[in-house]
């Protein structure tokens, strides 16, 4: 039985000439889980929206061909008539929120279906215990971290018992381990419930694992197929499918398991040093910055350096305090203890240092790519759209363009500033490989030209190829600090994908194929 | 263009937030099975339900197994599974079905103007079909005109137009043979390596287009509901009150003294709930 | 708290505010609704910061009733009488304002009728538009100053209103989709753990019942305080029990919100 078939869908937004879609034939068995991937701004989401009809019962737009989604049509069922048979997580759980606190947003879908009172109560427990959220469950939702919040939005949309679970980046707010537990749970609903889970996921490395099937959405079509097949091409694939297939491995490796089979045949040479230009001068410094508020110390007695030509990452779990140490540093906030100096003063926002936040949304506000850029005063408009490849979109509306597309750009519109420090908060949320690599080289110019750039991330893969240092940051403190291969390289749970096949030392496959040759 | 999706946002958000009547679900909605109404009136309470069938009939036993599986009804059986001892805790507890005689669980069928027949055969051997209203209720009497009968019932009473949800997630087996699979009858015969012909089936999908624009409802943006105005004070009759020149009076002193300490006390729980960060 | 108990203390001093004109009686009502405030705000949560707007409107509300009617030929009496009428819309405002900062406005949905839900529900997201909508502000004008722009300048408006107003549609959207992805409007409801009335929750509730009898027995009897005469303009009476039940109003935050 097919939990979910798209039978010659074709799909145009309104006033759209091209479809997103045409005529995709898709079907998806029973207890599967399914991988939905593809570059960023190829219809990943319309796909997804088509399983409960919110496409095209929202979106508008013109529909043919038909969508089943256990055994109900969309053209007759609205979504909410599919809500007992598809549980549906947004890509922005923030926004999707109705009620306030946590146990009651994970109520609502039940009180919707008429559940009684008493499953409820078992069932709001129970998604509380899968989730880890049992000490949220008092919380605003307003008032929760990111990733907290996505669990919510998860733990929400599961909780009516839906059979069919689609989720549009689940993991993309998520540190490495919490990403681990929720697609670990999700992977358990499938096994032990014959559930189906349909996710889009760029973050290839975390997901590979756990599917069953991939979908690759591509040029308005989509098929699907074993996750070896698709995951095996180079512009998409995770680190270890990279390695193989550079490495002739066969069958293609897609988890860090498969690769160190081959791995351990051919034990690769030493790992050689990896070259990076000694950092410059102190651009800024933070001296035993504190930062607490209500009573809370989300920044404790922090002292850390940025110099000219560093790519320093901040890493650490949910929570932790990066976002709160970025603001520190951007002079968005003043430290409540100890300071934070830039050329002995306080840091000039907008001048010393400019910081580019977690959602692109905040900072757009113009009608074209190339008129957000100039919008940042003093900004050398070319040579920044040319340095994060946006020259080609920049006739376009930032509103029409995919939410990877959209971070580049606020990204390009705060590096505008020409600040010597950029910091970027989460700079790789929803881009694809191909627009993660264009805003690594960017970073690493920027760097080479004598700035630096702080980033605070959970992306390990990025930081193994473009961070020339990483700090780790829990509880307010840093707790480690160093080369990536010397703090990531001994971790259980930030350790990238090639050091796990290799080692320590090992960072990224270009480093290996590097030596291979 | 954005712009055209955001409005049809607002009067989305306008058209499902505030208008009831806009949602009560399609009835065109596909898989929705056979439904029927079982009414318990257990003499203290009247309980209502309206039960997914799941197949085009069953026995009036099966309508309350599925009701105890659908909405958590609480039942038992006797005489080989073929009478009703207990509904909704009140009766005895399996086996003798009319240990508490004279009271039993009376059998009633619904007709479709809301009013009862007494049943004269078992529920092992009725059919109940989509429409159906079954009752039964607790109480004394050996037939239709002695039993009470429970409070009149029509069908659209209980199953409103919307689907009936499932209740609450079950264990797969069960609910793989219980549900219903309506794929055997709509699921298109589609897919990759299908080498359909132009069938009447293959066709359908454009003609529905045709006769169903796939646009959502557009409305103006001046649809969006907007705060009701606060009250105009009105000005009362200045009738008969008592004036006095001069300074204000004591009570109104000791107003303003409450004011003020009301006041300062807000500004110390301000301050000190700022210190505790409560 | 129950949030009934809020929606009772509220909808008590509103209505109570409403019957009277008289300086005596409104401004202890409106520093009672400010001590709640201060007791029993939610701190960590946006709306309970929404008071500050709701009391620089009543200070606003207060000064345009006043000097709207100065733009006439008036008498003292006249414009004594307006910025009395503004002073009640004031209290109404603030009431309203540390009521909106107390009760969570999705608790006070809950208890809505199953039949009037949507209406409740509507009512409760524009309720929390306010909180929101301050929230998005703040957010994109800190992004726009860690950018270099200044959004205080009156040239760069923009660079705030667009994204804060698109971003709001945005998210009208994606809360539209959600509710109904999630099975909202299909006429069938049932309750999640209904909150206990507890005794501190009763006790607000009463107290503010009693409140409300008081002035509303004086509204029935006529008396003449209540709406005190400004013609010719001079101080106004005030009696002791009314005063009492306007300060009432401030017992429940001497209550354990938890308790």
């Amino acid at each position: 039985m097919s939990a979910v078939v798209l039978d010659r869908v074709t799909f145009t937004y309104p006033e759209r000439d091209r479809p997103v879609l045409s005529d995709v034939r898709l079907e998806l068995p029973e207890g599967v889980f399914a991988l939905v991937c593809g570059p960023t701004g190829a219809g990943k989401s319309t796909l997804l929206r088509l399983a409960n009809g919110l496409v095209p019962h929202f979106s508008g737009g013109t529909f043919a061909g038909r969508v089943m989604a256990a055994g109900r049509d969309t053209r007759s069922c609205k979504p909410r008539e599919m809500a007992d048979v598809v549980a549906f997580v947004p890509q922005d759980p923030g926004s999707s929120f109705v009620l306030d606190r946590v146990e009651d947003e994970i109520a609502y879908g039940m009180e919707n279906l008429g559940v009684q009172p008493r499953h409820m109560r078992r069932r709001v427990e129970e998604m509380l215990d899968l989730f880890g959220l049992a000490s949220l469950r008092d919380r605003s939702v307003r008032a929760i971290s990111g990733g907290e919040r996505q669990r919510v939005a998860i733990a929400a949309a599961l909780a009516p018992g839906a059979r069919i679970v689609v989720l549009d980046e689940p993991t993309s707010q998520l540190d490495p381990q919490g990403a681990e537990d929720v697609l670990a749970a999700l992977q358990r609903l499938v096994h032990d419930h014959g559930m189906t889970v349909v996710a889009a996921e760029h973050r290839l490395e975390r997901i590979a694992g756990f599917a069953d099937v991939a979908v690759l959405v591509e040029g308005g079509t989509a098929r699907a197929d074993e996750p070896r097949s698709i995951l095996g091409r180079v512009d998409l694939g995770p680190p270890v499918a990279r390695l193989g297939a550079a490495l002739g491995w066969s069958p293609l490796p897609v988890t860090v398991r498969e690769a160190r089979r081959h791995a351990a045949a051919r034990p690769p040479v030493a790992p050689p040093a990896i070259d990076r230009p000694s950092p410059g001068d102190v651009l800024m410094r933070a001296e035993g910055a504190s930062y607490s508020y209500g009573g809370r110390v989300a920044i404790d007695r922090v002292d850390l350096e940025v110099r000219a030509g560093e790519a320093v990452a901040l890493m650490g779990r949910n929570g932790a305090g990066k976002t709160t140490l970025l603001r520190l540093l951007g002079g968005m906030t003043t430290p409540t203890e100890g300071r934070v100096l830039s050329d002995g003063a306080a840091p000039r926002t907008g001048r010393d240092v400019a910081l580019c936040p977690q959602e692109p949304e905040s900072v757009l506000f113009r009608s074209s790519v190339r008129e957000e850029i100039e919008a940042t005063p003093g900004a050398q408009t070319d040579r920044v759209l040319d340095e994060f490849g946006l020259t080609d979109l920049s006739a376009l509306h930032p509103r029409d363009l995919s939410a990877g597309q959209r971070l580049l750009v606020a990204a390009a519109a705060v590096a505008a500033t020409g600040a010597p420090v950029l910091l970027l908060d989460e700079p790789t949320r929803g881009l694809d490989p191909e627009a993660k690599e264009r805003l690594v080289a960017s970073m690493r110019r920027r760097a080479s030209a004598g700035g630096a750039v702080v980033f605070a991330t959970h992306d390990v893969e990025l930081v193994a190829s473009a961070a020339t240092r990483v700090v780790m940051l829990a509880a307010g403190q840093v707790v480690a600090e160093g080369s990536p291969e010397e703090v990531l390289g001994d971790s259980a749970v930030f350790a990238p994908q090639t050091t796990r096949v290799f080692g320590p030392g090992w960072l990224t496959p270009d480093q290996v194929i590097a030596s291979v040759r | 263009m954005k712009l055209l999706r955001l409005h049809l946002a607002v009067v989305a958000v306008a058209a499902a937030a505030v208008v009831p009547v806009a949602a009560a679900p399609d009835a065109a909605c596909a898989s929705e099975g056979p439904r029927a109404v079982l009414v318990v009136d257990t003499g203290a309470d009247v309980i209502r339900l309206c039960v997914s069938l799941g197949r085009p009939s069953v026995s009036g036993i099966d309508l309350i197994k599925l009701a105890g599986q659908q909405h958590g009804l609480d039942y038992s059986f006797g005489y080989g599974g073929n009478a009703v001892c207990r509904l909704a805790g009140v009766g005895p507890d399996g086996g003798d079905c009319f240990a508490e005689h004279p009271y039993f669980w009376g059998y009633w069928r619904g007709s479709s103007s809301g009013g009862w027949t007494w049943s004269s055969v078992g529920p092992a051997s009725t059919r109940v079909t989509d429409g159906s209203v079954e009752g039964w209720s607790w109480g004394t009497g050996d037939d239709g005109s002695s039993h009470p009968a429970p409070p009149p019932t029509a069908f659209s009473d209980v199953c409103a137009p919307a689907p009936e949800p499932v209740p609450e997630p079950r264990p797969e087996k069960e609910r793989r043979s219980k549900a219903p699979e309506p794929q055997k009858t709509t699921t298109p015969v589609a897919v990759a390596e299908a080498e359909d012909v132009s069938t009447g089936e293959g066709d359908e999908p454009k003609k529905r287009r045709k006769e169903r624009p796939r646009r959502p409802h557009r409305g103006s943006v001046e649809a969006t509901p907007t705060a009701t105005p606060l009250p105009e004070p009105t000005l009362a009759p200045a009738a008969g009150a008592a004036s006095r020149p001069g300074g204000p009076p004591a009570a109104g002193l000791a107003a303003v003294i409450a004011t003020a300490a009301l006041g300062a006390a807000g500004v110390l729980l301000l301050r000190r709930r700022a210190r505790e960060g409560l | 708290m129950h949030p009934g108990a809020w929606l009772t203390w509220a909808l008590c001093g509103g209505t109570a505010a409403t019957l009277t004109t008289n300086p005596f009686y409104l401004l202890p009502l409106g520093a009672s609704a400010w001590v709640v405030y201060a007791a029993h705000h939610r701190r960590d949560h946006p709306a309970g910061l929404s008071f500050r707007v709701f009391f620089l409107f009543a200070l606003a509300a207060l000064a345009v009733r006043t000097l709207l009617v100065l733009l006439g030929p008036v008498d003292a009496g006249t414009v004594l009488n307006s910025f009395l009428e503004g002073l009640r819309l004031a209290v109404m405002l603030v009431i309203f304002g540390a009521f909106n900062a107390v009760a969570d406005p999705y608790g006070v949905l809950r208890l809505a009728p199953r039949r009037f839900y949507e209406a409740a529900l509507a009512a409760a997201l524009a309720l929390s538009l306010a909180p929101r909508t301050i929230a998005a502000v703040t957010r994109v004008r800190d992004a726009q100053r860690a950018r270099g722009i200044e959004v205080a300048r009156y040239r760069m408006l923009p660079a705030l209103a667009v994204p804060v107003l698109e971003n709001g549609m945005e998210d009208a959207l994606t809360l539209a989709e959600s509710m109904d992805a999630r099975g909202h409007g299909r006429g069938r409801r049932s309750r999640y753990r209904p909150l206990p009335w507890t005794r501190a929750s009763v006790l607000c509730a009463v107290v503010s019942l009693v409140a409300l009898t008081a002035f509303a027995s004086a509204a029935v009897a006529g008396d003449p305080t209540l709406v005190p005469s400004m013609f010719p303009p001079s101080w106004p009476e005030a009696r002791s029990p009314l005063l009492a039940a306007a300060s009432l109003l401030a017992l429940p935050a001497l209550l354990r919100a938890s308790s």
